[in-house]
């Protein structure tokens, strides 16, 4: 069996809110629902789009750069909606039985056990495949059938079909900005999606973000802020991406323990962006002009 | 899947602690006079005959301290190794340096001269260089823009919209293109503050030219020319020009700095402290002899260092509110209308500059914006021609524009029939821009058909041509490891045709090497995208019912069975592109070349069967001006009959300058789409060109293309034939990875292993 899809999301606020950290004990992928709001800020009609889509059956590609806040609205509309959530971090050694489900040898026995694309199938889940891109191609395959108007998944080994639960709703994301021809998404897949793209939000609402996710003074978040815009300025000239929301979180989190400012940028921002020592300084220079 | 691996089973060169011996026993500044003429007559020898000896240059160290004639020595091999003739006026002018300068400075004058030796020529250096007398002598902590220019673009760039070039002139001052700044800077008694004041001086152009200053809303000149010619209108209205551009300058400052302290606080602190030790030099005291309009314009700079403003108190009152938030361009218009009068009563000439900003040039910037406006638009029309054609909007008049979002600020997309397209982030970007530039938007823009191709005929379509590609060659840096910099644009690399040879060498020598190639071909096949499955894994996708019949059996007879029952479908993409490098040197004739070609057809085969995407680019040449690549075999073209005859036509040819070799590969690995991409170099020595390359130069240059290359995301991996490659190796490809084959004989087999190795 995979173990429970726990994955460490960054943006999580330090404060344990999932039931995985209030639990000690494991639960099964498709028991885990957000209790309390994860939080959200709306940058526009997202939220609506969503509901309209999951009402509608209709599955959504989310698009936008890492660290933006994808996975955490997912959170957020899984509460909302009132449905679990089955996150699936894809790897390009995911195969197709890593989502469906496979026999397992137990005791002498065979005995089949469910993938998490299955438990949501039936329990009617959101099922969040993250950056799919990086899924093995026929994997993607798999959830065609899924993705129309027949809304059901085949299960080749055991020859059965499951007809989705009307809850369930399934969600996809990538980041078009790791420009690859290998890591495009076929036409047919890409097809059967409604897309939404994210992208990092306004200064003012990014700042907003990272002051609920920290609690850090707002002038220091307006300044991180300013920092993260002149890396995402530096794309392509230097760094291969700018600092994402998420990063500036980790920032805020180690200032608001006490590090100083310039420090913490140095850590959270400017060593995890680069490795070039050159772009390092640029970048420590950046940190010295704007805090 | 990297070397480590690979080198543990090659020879390997041992790593030698250090990098270059100095090539001095005792240290210059205590040679005897005998022995100093000895060197300098040995080493400027090439431009000293019976009547010009090296006596002049001998008593001209003599006479420095002994620490400036340390220095000085230091820095003359430096230069020798450029020109020797720059390097013995070098010495007859270090005096007037040291006084000039200090010994601190010398080295940044040194690399002044030789910079202008790389650009011009030698005789233009010698006139620089001897010009050092003359002028003002230079403060303690000056500092050279030079070494900062790097930074600060990056810098700016991080600050947002297009880059600019930064470059030494008369300034700081912006010509719309480019920021203009001093190649020096000495202002402020430290260093620390002038390099604070380049960057703060460099950071108030940007913002000039991205807060507007050039920019005037409605209102303000003339409302019939466009925004960007409206403040030559504005400047011209007053009846003192250069005051009303003067006051400007100071206004805009006034606001510019105020919102740069909002925005980087961080600089603008250091600014402060910088410009508050400016007001203890002489800018800070009150000249009570200057006219008085001179006055009043050195007690405003007095004010804008952040020092009192004494009797410029109502004119500063008047631009004070240029500081807040909510100032803006047409605020500073109207509070050099208000100035104005103050100082024009006052007699004498009141043209004066601030400190770190020069006049403001605002012709020649509107020209500039005006033509980048053009470019701009010219270039999206273009992609959003390709955009139509991509998509298949026909006719492309369907396309038109649409806000949004409503105002104040509103964004546009583009739509065909109502409906948006899809725009590529680059498209959406482009497009962004020219919004934000454009002060209001043309309707014919907002129209259907407003971006059918060839609707304007005044715009040029092909967006700029294309820089470095003049002639047929491509230009790269060079490192120079004493000046610690870059030639810039230094080498010339053509890539020209390479012969193709009429005997059927490679046929012969695939069939000398027939079993080798067969069992390489097995091999190399087996590297190929396929799919296994794997037996016996502890996870897997199906299982290996072999295995559980055992474990039960296992079980069974009391026997711990083994939990390894699945089976796993395993497959490998291979996402490779590799360029190679092979010297074609003169030092390569004889049976390394034979070698080389049987090695080369060997690997062909091999890589073929493993079906990786892959270059073969011969390398040689002479002086930096003909750095040639042959192309064996390039990556768009397939191997046949054609790549085969080019091997067995390669022939040894000149010197081996593997710096720009290296480049150029990894430039053209930069357009091949690929997951990993690796760059072979095979050599049979170190780098060696007829101009100085060779030794030191040579090996460090190489050593920072192959660092250059790592940057890139290019693996380099070097196979070298040089015996004695122990003693530099390790330090020249340091960067890279490296093995040398020791029996030559040995490399058609090696080579394929090699790379077998890097990518298994």
């Amino acid at each position: 069996m995979l173990p429970p899809n726990n994955r460490d999301d960054a943006c999580r606020p330090p404060a344990p809110r999932s039931p995985l950290a209030m639990t000690a004990h494991p639960i099964a992928v498709e028991e885990y629902r957000p209790e309390q709001e994860p939080y959200y800020h709306p940058v526009g009609d997202e939220v609506a789009l969503f509901e309209a889509a999951a009402a509608g059956h209709i599955p959504l590609l989310l698009k936008g750069p890492t660290g933006c806040g994808k996975t955490r609205f997912v959170e957020h509309m899984a509460w909302r909606l009132h449905r679990p959530l089955v996150t699936v971090s894809c790897h390009d050694d995911l195969t197709a039985s890593d989502l469906v489900g496979r026999y397992l040898v137990k005791g002498g026995e065979v005995v089949w056990v469910d993938g998490p694309l299955t438990r949501a199938v039936k329990v009617g889940a959101i099922c969040y495949l993250d950056e799919i891109v990086e899924a093995r191609k026929d994997t993607t395959v798999v959830i065609h059938p899924l993705a129309d108007d027949r809304r059901y998944l085949t299960v080749e080994k055991t020859g059965q079909v499951h007809p989705a639960h009307p809850d369930f709703c399934l969600v996809i994301s990538y980041n078009p900005g790791y420009q690859s021809a290998l890591k495009e998404l076929k036409v047919s897949t890409r097809q059967r999606f409604a897309s939404l793209a994210f992208d990092y939000p306004a200064p003012a609402v990014e700042a907003a973000v990272v002051a609920h996710e920290t609690g850090l003074d707002p002038a220091r978040c307006d300044q991180l802020v300013r920092l993260a815009q002149m890396t995402r300025n530096l794309k392509e000239q230097g760094l291969e991406e700018g600092a994402s929301t998420r990063l500036l979180v980790h920032c805020g989190r180690l200032m608001v323990a006490g590090i100083d400012p310039v420090r913490a940028c140095e850590t959270a921002i400017a060593l995890t962006l680069t490795d070039d020592p050159e772009m390092v300084a640029a970048v420590a220079e950046m940190v010295a002009a704007v805090f | 899947m990297m070397t480590e691996t690979c080198v543990s089973n090659l020879q390997i060169g041992r790593p030698k602690a250090g990098t270059t011996p100095i090539p001095y026993s005792l240290s210059p500044m205590h040679w005897t006079r005998a022995k100093l003429d000895d060197h300098l007559s040995r080493r400027l020898e090439p431009v000293l005959s019976s009547r010009r000896t090296a006596a002049v240059a001998v008593e001209a160290v003599w006479r420095l301290s002994i620490p400036a004639r340390g220095a000085a020595l230091d820095l003359f091999e430096i230069a020798a190794a450029a020109n020797e003739e720059i390097a013995f006026q070098f010495l007859l002018h270090v005096q007037a340096a040291v006084d000039r300068r200090g010994i601190q400075g010398l080295q940044g004058w040194l690399l002044e001269i030789l910079d202008r030796y790389d650009r011009d020529g030698m005789y233009p250096a010698i006139a620089y260089l001897r010009t050092v007398g003359e002028g003002e002598a230079t403060a303690v902590g000056e500092v050279a823009l030079a070494p900062l220019a790097g930074r600060l673009e990056t810098f700016l760039a991080a600050l947002g919209g297009e880059r600019h070039a930064i470059i030494a002139g008369v300034g700081p001052t912006t010509d719309g293109d480019h920021l203009i700044l001093p190649e020096r800077f000495h202002l402020a008694p430290t260093a620390e503050d002038n390099r604070t004041l380049y960057r703060w001086a460099a950071t108030l152009l940007w913002a000039q030219l991205h807060r507007a200053t050039f920019r005037l809303p409605s209102g303000w000149g003339d409302s019939a020319v466009d925004d960007l010619g409206r403040l030559d209108h504005f400047l011209s209205s007053f009846a003192d020009p250069p005051l009303a551009a003067h006051l400007y300058l100071l206004a805009e400052t006034v606001r510019l700095e105020a919102a740069l302290g909002r925005e980087l606080p961080g600089l603008a602190r250091a600014a402060a402290a910088a410009k508050g030790a400016l007001l203890a030099t002489d800018l800070g005291r009150d000249h009570a002899l200057l006219p008085p309009r001179a006055r009043l314009c050195a007690s405003l700079t007095r004010w804008l260092l952040g020092g009192n403003p004494g009797e410029a108190a109502t004119v500063a009152h008047l631009l004070t509110p240029l500081a807040t938030d909510s100032a803006t361009v047409a605020a500073s218009c109207a509070a050099v209308t208000a100035c104005y009068p103050h100082l024009a009563r006052l007699p004498g000439d009141g043209a004066m500059a601030l400190p770190y900003l020069a006049a403001l040039q605002p012709k020649r910037v509107a020209e500039a914006l005006r033509r980048q406006r053009q470019q701009r638009l010219a270039r999206l029309r273009v992609a959003i021609a390709h955009l139509a054609a991509e998509q298949s909007i026909h006719p492309p008049e369907k396309l038109a524009m649409r806000a949004r979002t409503p105002s104040p600020s509103p964004t546009y997309e583009l739509v065909a029939e109502g409906r948006p397209v899809e725009l590529s982030a680059e498209v959406e970007g482009q497009l962004q821009a020219v919004v934000a530039d454009l002060p209001t938007l043309p309707p014919e823009l907002l129209a259907a058909g407003g971006w059918a191709p060839g609707y304007d005929p005044a715009t040029p379509a092909g967006g700029e041509p294309v820089a470095g590609a003049a002639g047929d060659g491509f230009f790269y840096d060079e490192w120079d490891h004493r000046r610690h910099a870059y030639h810039k644009g230094w080498c010339t690399v053509r890539e020209k045709a390479p012969a193709a040879s009429p005997e059927p060498v490679a046929a012969r020598i695939l069939a000398g090497h027939r079993g080798v190639v067969r069992a390489l071909r097995a091999r190399f096949e087996r590297l190929r995208t396929e799919e296994r499955t794997l037996r016996r894994r502890h996870d897997g996708t199906d299982i290996d019912l072999d295995a559980v019949v055992e474990a039960i059996a296992d079980a069974r007879a009391g026997v711990e069975p083994d939990n390894r029952l699945f089976t796993r479908l395993q497959r490998d993409e291979r996402n490779i592109a590799v360029c190679f490098l092979v010297d074609m040197s003169g030092s390569t004739k004889g049976w390394i070349n034979r070698l080389q070609k049987e090695s080369l057809v060997v690997l062909c085969e091999a890589i073929e069967a493993a079906g990786d995407r892959y270059a073969i680019y011969g390398f040689s040449g002479m002086t930096r001006l003909r750095c040639d690549l042959y192309p064996i075999k390039p990556f768009s073209e397939p191997y046949g009959e054609v790549v085969r005859a080019r091997i067995g036509a390669i022939e040894p040819q000149d010197y081996t300058r593997m710096g720009a070799a290296i480049r150029h590969a990894c430039f053209r690995l930069g357009e091949v789409e690929a997951r990993t991409r690796l760059l072979i170099a095979l050599t049979d020595g170190k780098p060696d060109d007829w101009d100085h390359y060779r030794g030191t130069y040579g090996i460090e240059d190489t050593r920072q293309a192959l660092i250059e290359a790592r940057r890139q995301g290019v693996h380099p991996f070097c196979i070298t034939l040089d015996r004695d490659a122990a003693d530099y190796l390790a330090h020249m490809v340091g960067p890279a990875s490296y093995c040398y084959v020791e029996d030559v004989r040995t490399l058609p087999r090696k080579i394929p292993e090699v790379y077998r190795r890097l990518t298994r």
